[in-house]
């Protein structure tokens, strides 16, 4: 869904924001985060807590692929608390800021 | 009716004001003149020393003169404030020389009660030290040669010129020094003896504007029109140092204790200055000046020691300095700055015409971006704001 689309830099073009960005998490079998690798330190991190979970579902009219439905999840790892959602759609993670 | 304010022996007479035991002691005043140190000025105890004499012959004449050398800065501060005072009594001023102040008091004694009055006032407002003479006469030239005739701090009033001419000599007219002598070479040792004469003869003899000129005053016409100038008012500060300011830091931090005085004088109280000149004389007596004018009129230290020690980061200083002087200029009665109160379009405005102007020198886009807000309350994050050029 947020492939690079090598498409060369416009300087006129605007540019979004809290853009997700691709993230790898080990999934427990009920589906919840377990460990998260972060790009800093490159190694699997366990969630210590989940402190909040909400769903987001938007844009409906729209065919599967395009529309959204995302599940954000409010973890502590490594004693930092960050934003991860998984999309439905495609099953992928993804890490974003508020 | 001009009033000629005259101080004579105005170099010497300000050498005593400063150091008062050179009184009663033979003293003179030199300064560089083509290579060479010549006499300018001399006390009255120096009597047989000629003005103009070489500083050589001078202190071969007496063995306990004081030689002093010219400080036409301070003299031109003491005339300045002088110039300042009369100002306050008499709203047109002028001045050729040092020691020499024109005022047009045309109907100004009505002010002051009367013409004796304002004599009183004129003669009492300049330090009795400096021994003040003022001439009165319908013109600059013989009013200056009624305060040469009267006694120290007197007054004489010229009511008829020509009674003046048999006192004028050929040295006090406003001539070139050529033509003086040539008055002298001419047997003529006062006005009085041109009288008689056609224009026409001086015209031969002193070329048609100086014959003119010399055969007015024959007739007791001045034809020069008054002037007045226009005295700004400022403050001065003199800065000296037994050694020398070689680094610009001690410069600066003399230029700040400088500062410190002047922003405390009592005259600054309330105002704000224009602008600041910088006067430094090197050891080798070269003189540098600089002249920075303020975008707007400043009484704060902080911003406009900020602005000296920017310009003089950029400067290369001619050599070690020995003095400074500091004098703040364009007083204004300003005290605080009015906010605009479109202060944020007014920062839009600058930032886009700096924006074109980088765009201009770089010949091409330049990526600089807003942050802007799309849909603020959208529950996907990447929805709700994204980076816009500044510039359509």
């Amino acid at each position: 869904m947020f492939k690079d689309s090598r498409k060369t830099f416009s300087i006129d073009q605007n540019i979004a924001l809290n853009k997700p960005n691709a993230i790898d998490v080990i999934e427990n079998t009920q589906g919840f985060p377990v460990k998260v690798r972060t790009k800093k330190n490159n190694i699997f991190l366990p969630v210590l807590s989940i402190i909040d979970l909400w769903h987001v579902y938007g844009e409906w009219w729209k065919n599967h692929l395009n529309s959204v439905n995302r599940i954000y999840y409010r973890l502590n790892v490594d004693e930092r608390i960050i934003t991860l959602f998984k999309d439905l759609n495609s099953d992928d993670w993804f890490v974003q800021h508020d | 009716m001009i009033a000629c304010l005259l101080i004579t022996h105005f170099y010497i007479k300000n050498e005593f004001a400063r150091n008062p035991r050179l009184k009663g002691r033979p003293c003179v005043v030199v300064s560089e003149e083509k290579n060479d140190l010549v006499v300018i000025d001399k006390s009255s105890e120096a009597a047989n020393i000629k003005l103009g004499m070489s500083y050589q012959s001078a202190i071969s004449i007496y063995k306990d003169l004081v030689v002093l050398e010219a400080d036409y800065d301070m003299y031109e501060d003491v005339h300045h404030n002088h110039m300042v005072i009369m100002n306050n009594i008499c709203p047109k001023v002028s001045s050729d020389d040092l020691g020499i102040i024109m005022l047009d008091i045309t109907g100004l004694e009505m002010l002051y009660s009367g013409m004796n009055n304002l004599k009183k006032v004129l003669i009492s407002s300049v330090d009795k030290e400096f021994n003040p003479r003022l001439g009165i006469s319908d013109s600059s030239f013989f009013s200056y040669i009624g305060a040469l005739q009267c006694p120290p701090n007197g007054c004489m009033e010229i009511l008829d010129n020509f009674k003046l001419m048999p006192e004028i000599i050929p040295d006090m007219l406003p001539i070139k020094p050529g033509n003086k002598l040539k008055l002298k070479e001419l047997g003529i040792s006062n006005l009085k003896q041109l009288s008689n004469w056609e224009m026409s003869y001086l015209q031969v003899q002193f070329g048609i504007q100086e014959g003119k000129k010399i055969w007015e005053l024959s007739q007791g016409i001045d034809s020069n029109l008054f002037r007045h100038e226009l005295i700004e008012p400022s403050l001065k500060k003199n800065i000296d140092v037994d050694e020398y300011f070689s680094t610009k830091q001690s410069i600066l931090l003399a230029i700040s204790y400088g500062l410190d005085d002047l922003l405390r004088n009592p005259s600054f109280r309330n105002r704000s200055a224009r602008s600041i000149s910088l006067n430094f004389r090197t050891v080798d007596k070269q003189f540098w000046r600089k002249k920075i004018n303020f975008k707007e009129p400043l009484f704060m230290k902080s911003k406009i020691m900020f602005i000296i020690s920017n310009v003089l980061e950029t400067v290369e200083m001619p050599g070690p300095v020995e003095r400074i002087i500091i004098e703040l200029t364009g007083l204004t009665n300003d005290f605080g700055i009015q906010k605009s109160m479109f202060l944020s379009s007014k920062k839009r405005d600058n930032l886009l015409e700096n924006i074109k102007q980088l765009e201009t020198r770089l010949g091409t886009k330049v990526p600089i971006y807003q942050v802007k807000e799309i849909e603020p309350c959208s529950k996907i994050p990447e929805r709700r704001s994204a980076l816009t050029r500044i510039l359509p």
